[in-house]
């Protein structure tokens, strides 16, 4: 039974792990940039929802869509003012200049939000379903089902509609995408904002059943780096995929090696699956 | 070059116990920041390793000590460590390409921060504690200045020698062109395990002198990943790839932190941030480059140059 609780936690992490990198594997996947503030975007939407809550009342899963408009505005902005000025420069320039403002924000986010830990505690909190002696929180659930829905929707957007189309054609080939009229400026912006309001919004979801705190930003950041490298960059399902390994792994790992060495074993599983399979298990030979 | 080193030699004999210490802290930057240069200079390969050798070297001497072992050797037998493990991890890790290998290192160092947490040879998160060292507060700052000093200057000559060096016009053919490089008969891998390895050895040697000096260290303390990001903006600041980049950027990054912040430490970090992102954006190939093209075409032309470096690489 032991295993069978294990193993529904996993899947139910996840899930909402899965949604916690998908914005980061589009941005890096389209516009080859490793963005750090995607963290500082799951912290900032965290905080909508927790202060839209605290202050006005507001369900936690009503403020999603708040959350991600807000944050899609500032990471259009963020790119359109900042990022594309050095698009074409050398890779890790865009890393660096990104880990410049995470800087700056977490330090205003501290000093305005202060460093508490802060949750989310709606009425409905504590429910949970019992069977045969698993217990399955409900807050758990609905963040497990709507953090799965919303990588559904931006599969849906990446695949079906003219913009996401767009997004496509600019990754695969930057030249011929402008020469067929695409607006490189604005599609890596309207890029980069849904990288921000996906992060966002898993924020918000992470902030019900999870602490969060201005530098949590660098947990969110560095499982995001885990799960993309183990699922493998340029296609969606492989975040689902290395959100769902690492859920397993984390879990399990925790199990057998003592709860204490459960962040080690992501690393250990990242540094493992680079030395593997570089592309990682879902991605293309050659994607970078 | 001679009057900078004969400078810091000296200055200890004029200066109060406090300014050594700033200088101290100088200087170590500047040896994570040349040390970053083999590797993320040169070979262009952005490695976040600086931060996992400087733990891996402040842990050596931490545990050496403990057993009696004199401190110097603790300095050579972490370095040699560092470069052993370097060797290890170089030859997976160096067939990663861009992000990859940014990532897989940041994750080495991560993962070398959660083993010191959970290892009992290291004090775990706990941390551990060194022998203090005997003498007065003016013998003890001068013996690790001088200490820290040397470390340094031990990594501008390698780093010296290694850009008039074959080694070095390989390391910048692989960084401008692997496949190219190869071709022209450079054994790629092998150039980039000697660059990675250096680019360890130093900041172990570093995080050795750290460590007897602060006498107690914490995982969170020594495998801050802060130390890795220090070393690319400084060299970045300086002018990546190039000698002295590294050093002038962490000189006038350190000294200007100091004098302009120094009191409103809970800036320290909004004004770092600050910093990176005009740099980034600004003087994205350095002071030194800067300086050079001033000296062609005048001071009048800074607004000029500046313009033009925010507009080379945009959309």
């Amino acid at each position: 039974m032991l295993y069978v609780q294990i193993l529904i936690n996993s899947i139910l992490l996840g899930g909402i792990y899965a949604c916690i990198a998908v914005g980061f594997s589009l941005v890096w996947g389209v516009m080859n940039i490793l963005n750090v503030l995607h963290g500082t975007f799951l912290m900032l939407g965290g905080y909508i929802t927790f202060w839209l809550f605290k202050l006005y009342g507001v369900d936690p899963f009503l403020s999603l869509p708040i959350s991600a408009i807000v944050m899609f505005v500032v990471g259009y902005t963020v790119q359109r003012g900042l990022i594309n000025k050095i698009v074409r420069a050398p890779m890790f320039m865009s890393l660096i200049l990104t880990f410049g403002l995470q800087m700056l924000v977490v330090r205003l986010a501290i000093y305005f939000f202060t460093g508490d830990y802060r949750t989310v505690q709606p009425s409905y909190a504590s429910f949970s379903l019992s069977y045969f002696g698993l217990t399955i929180p409900f807050v758990r659930v609905a963040i497990f089902v709507l953090g799965v829905a919303l990588t559904g929707i931006l599969f849906w957007f990446m695949a079906k509609t003219r913009t996401g189309r767009a997004i496509r054609a600019t990754r695969m080939d930057l030249d011929s995408a402008q020469l067929m009229g695409v607006n490189i400026g604005n599609i890596y912006a309207i890029t980069y904002g849904l990288g921000a309001a996906v992060a966002a919004t898993s924020g918000s979801l992470v902030s019900v059943g999870f602490a969060i705190s201005p530098v949590s930003d660098v947990e969110f950041l560095s499982k995001s780096f885990i799960i993309c490298t183990i699922g493998g960059l340029g296609n969606i399902s492989g975040a689902l995929a290395g959100g769902l390994i690492l859920g397993l792994a984390e879990n399990f790992g925790a199990l057998y090696f003592g709860p204490g060495l459960q962040n080690a074993i992501g690393y250990l599983l990242l540094i493992l699956v680079l030395f593997v399979r570089p592309s990682g298990l879902l991605g293309r030979k050659g994607f970078q | 070059m001679g009057m900078g080193l004969f400078a810091l030699i000296l200055m200890p004999s004029f200066s109060e116990n406090d300014g050594i210490r700033k200088w101290m802290d100088i200087l170590m930057i500047a040896i994570l920041a040349m040390s970053w240069n083999f590797i993320g200079g040169l070979t262009g390969y952005p490695s976040f390793a600086p931060a996992a050798f400087f733990g891996l070297g402040a842990y050596v001497t931490a545990i050496l000590m403990n057993a009696g072992f004199n401190f110097f050797l603790t300095l050579a037998i972490g370095s040699a460590f560092g470069g052993l493990i370097a060797l290890l991890l170089g030859i997976p890790i160096l067939r990663l390409r861009g992000h990859y290998f940014a990532i897989a290192t940041f994750g080495v160092a991560e993962f070398f921060r959660e083993l010191a947490d959970n290892l009992r040879i290291t004090g775990g998160g706990d941390g551990i504690n060194l022998p203090q060292i005997v003498g007065g507060p003016d013998y003890f700052t001068r013996f690790f200045y001088f200490s820290m000093l040397g470390v340094a200057v031990l990594t501008f000559l390698a780093q010296y020698f290694v850009t008039r060096h074959r080694l070095g016009y390989g390391l910048v053919a692989i960084r401008e062109n692997e496949d190219a490089a190869a071709m022209t008969g450079i054994d790629t891998t092998k150039y980039k395990i000697i660059a990675f390895v250096l680019s360890s050895i130093f900041p172990a040697m570093g995080g050795g002198v750290y460590a007897y000096r602060a006498a107690f260290l914490e995982p969170i303390d020594v495998f801050d990943i802060i130390f890795s990001i220090k070393a690319i903006v400084m060299s970045m600041l300086g002018g990546v790839g190039t000698v002295m980049g590294p050093l002038v950027g962490s000189f006038l990054m350190e000294y200007l932190a100091d004098y302009l912040w120094s009191e409103f430490t809970e800036f320290h970090s909004l004004m770092l941030g600050l910093i990176i992102v005009l740099v980034v954006l600004f003087l994205p190939r350095g002071l030194m480059a800067l300086f050079q093209e001033l000296r062609l075409k005048g001071w009048s032309s800074l607004g000029v140059i500046l313009r033009s470096n925010i507009q080379r690489f945009r959309v």
